[in-house]
């Protein structure tokens, strides 16, 4: 993304691209500027538009209405096979008649590259993704690590200046994943191309990506880095679907006014939410910024808190967790590091904030302009 | 890169295959096996041995019968017309089957039932049905010559024809075309087109290269069905052929039931069974490895 780097990657610009199944609207108005070189995940749950997305950029799903631009020029009218987009597909989609080596000589071959570049290239990109001497195995007979490295390479091998890939880490396990995580990372950063990921996984979008654009329902809910997200959504949606997060429903009586009436008690935050509009909002705050109010560290001035019953304690390691419901039914999750005594479950205690941390969200709120005009889907 | 391969990283493990063990609900197989041998092993044997020990003059004993085949010229044009045909069958049931099924894979369900119907409706039909059909479809004043003059075109002479009896055969056979093709053909990831065309290769291409090569062992399957099956074809080639060219089985059917020359017609069907085996076993082993390229197995 940082204009210093010298890269190859090529811009990507979606203008309010939209695609629908008669009356569906699987994506109802997309809009994002992609920059030369940058990692954007698509981030959201199934069916929100960001495999549509993905497709329509691939060119295997016809656009409905608006734009894709590649490096400034429409990318839409140009069949799938002359888009020159790197693609790693979900199941890694290998050719199970070839070897390693010929599914990554494929592109070659197409592009009638001759045969002694071709044995060089194909021998670098296997080496560029650890799997130097694999180029015999047939895809059966590799594992499926291996299988999504060789797909990685494959889609890398004739040099595409965008690599689109489809939850690629998704049928593998958790540590395995995490390794291929850092793998892409490295990979991005070395090549320097544009890289388009689409995950459910939040916790994937968080470790690779230079933005995250979170799709809901056929629409982009917010755009940003990682930590932006994270501190700052901008929708309820982004709140919740990132990271865990406790939610206290309630209403603002007066715009303006950055007060959250919940039950009998009244949430403040340090103002950055001036503009509320009055009507029902909720009351974000991360686990990890609650604490658990003591006789030594009672509430302080700028903080405000809970008051409830304990109702579920869990150790985790390295973090433990205390579920606190108040009298309006609220659940209040704690996340501390171990160490200090577990309350008793049934007993009565006090959990506080620092107003800084919380954020109130109008569930009224939109925060996509285009949601305003947006077409009610059947 | 740093080349540590994770523990999870290992090739995948293959089946074991169970001993057997003998259990009492074993014996359920004894009574299909009775059968077979009973209705099928001890006649066919008992039917084929009569190629060395049934004669007729001038043949005397030994392998007369044999030699016999080998003499007459007829024979042996018939066992190249039986192949002919068979052959000229399984091609012409390969081209029509291919897109159907290829469709097959393509519909929703709904429109799979109604296909598949399609597809299974002639078993259900009577086989002689069938066959007259198609002499209603074919004789000089049926209904293909009908809409043959409609359009101004002189009708011609088809029953009878080896023409009548290649068309009426591949209709008959094109289900065993079809189904173990289409088994194969739903079984082809989409999305691997999708790959190879965004590697490059234009969607034409893409089919040659990749959907094609997959596709090989259902069509593999399927031919050596219907050639099998194509080869026995003793009352289509009767009733829409003609004694002037006659199949094989006609000619098993002509020694047995007219002349009762027993020995002969063994050594006919005998000769049939064994280049039928010849050709299977060359299928066999060809077969066994396109599917194992095809689906990347040593």
């Amino acid at each position: 993304m940082s204009a210093d780097r010298k890269t190859r990657g090529a811009g990507l610009s979606l203008r309010r691209l939209a695609k629908s199944y008669g009356p569906v609207h699987a994506l109802k108005e997309v809009s994002l500027d992609i920059a030369p070189g940058e990692f954007v995940t698509f981030l959201g749950p199934s069916g929100s538009g960001k495999s549509t997305t993905l497709n329509l950029i691939s060119g295997f799903q016809d656009v409905t209405s608006g734009e894709i631009l590649l490096d400034g020029t429409v990318l839409q009218d140009v069949k799938p096979h002359k888009r020159e987009l790197g693609i790693v597909f979900q199941n890694y989609a290998l050719f199970p008649h070839m070897t390693a080596g010929q599914n990554v000589e494929y592109s070659l071959k197409q592009r009638k590259i001759p045969a002694s570049e071709r044995k060089t290239r194909v021998r670098k990109a296997l080496e560029s993704v650890g799997l130097g001497g694999y180029g015999d195995r047939y895809p059966r007979e590799l594992s499926g690590g291996q299988q999504q490295r060789v797909a990685v390479a494959r889609a890398l091998v004739f040099e595409p200046r965008v690599l689109l890939m489809d939850e690629p880490l998704g049928a593998l396990d958790r540590k395995l994943r995490q390794v291929l995580q850092l793998e892409i990372k490295r990979l991005h950063r070395e090549l320097g191309i544009t890289f388009i990921f689409v995950t459910h996984d939040q916790e994937e979008a968080l470790v690779m990506s230079d933005r995250i654009a979170v799709f809901n329902e056929g629409l982009i809910e917010q755009v940003g880095t990682a930590s932006e997200l994270y501190e700052n959504p901008a929708t309820p949606f982004v709140a919740e679907f990132l990271g865990e997060t406790n939610a206290l429903k309630g209403s603002v009586q007066s715009i303006g006014s950055n007060l959250l009436v919940h039950g009998a008690t009244v949430f403040r935050t340090d103002g950055a939410d001036e503009n509320l509009p009055a009507g029902p909002a909720i009351l974000f705050v991360r686990p990890e910024k609650v604490r658990l109010l003591t006789e030594a560290k009672p509430v302080k001035e700028h903080e405000d808190a809970v008051y409830g019953v304990v109702r579920e304690t869990v150790y985790m390691g390295s973090l433990q967790k205390i579920l606190v419901t108040n009298e309006e039914g609220a659940t209040v999750t704690v996340l501390e590091a171990t160490g200090a005594p577990l309350p008793a479950i049934g007993s009565r205690v006090g959990v506080a904030w620092n107003i800084n941390e919380a954020r109130i969200i109008s569930t009224e709120q939109r925060s996509n302009s285009a949601k305003n005009d947006e077409v009610v889907s059947i | 890169m740093s080349t540590t391969l994770s523990p999870s990283i290992r090739p995948p493990s293959r089946v074991r295959k169970t001993p057997f063990v003998f259990r009492p609900v074993s014996l359920l197989v004894v009574p299909g096996f009775a059968v077979i041998l009973l209705f099928f092993v001890y006649p066919a044997i008992s039917i084929l041995t009569r190629a060395w020990t049934h004669f007729q003059a001038p043949q005397e004993g030994g392998w007369d019968n044999f030699a016999w085949f080998f003499t007459e010229d007829v024979n042996i044009t018939l066992l190249l017309r039986t192949f002919g045909v068979t052959l000229l069958v399984t091609v012409i049931t390969l081209i029509l089957a291919f897109p159907f099924a290829y469709l097959m894979t393509l519909v929703s369900r709904r429109w799979l039932v109604v296909l598949t119907t399609a597809v299974m409706l002639p078993f259900f039909t009577n086989y002689l049905v069938r066959i007259f059909a198609w002499v209603v479809l074919l004789q000089d004043n049926g209904v293909v010559n009908g809409a043959l003059s409609a359009f101004g075109i002189e009708p011609f002479h088809m029953l009878g024809t080896t023409f009548a009896v290649t068309i009426a055969m591949a209709q008959t056979l094109l289900p065993l075309m079809i189904l173990p093709l289409y088994s194969v053909l739903q079984g082809i990831d989409r999305s691997l087109l999708r790959a190879s065309e965004s590697l490059g290769a234009s969607p034409a291409k893409s089919f040659f290269r990749i959907y094609l090569p997959l596709a090989t062992p259902g069509m593999l399957a399927g031919s050596v069905l219907v050639f099998v099956f194509g080869l026995g074809f003793y009352l289509t080639p009767a009733i829409l052929g003609s004694p002037q060219n006659a199949l094989l089985a006609q000619q098993v059917v002509t020694q047995v039931q007219d002349l009762l020359a027993w020995g002969r017609g063994s050594v006919l069907a005998l000769v049939l069974l064994l280049v039928t085996f010849a050709l299977l076993a060359v299928a066999m082993r060809f077969s066994r490895n396109t599917v194992s390229s095809a689906y990347g197995i040593r």
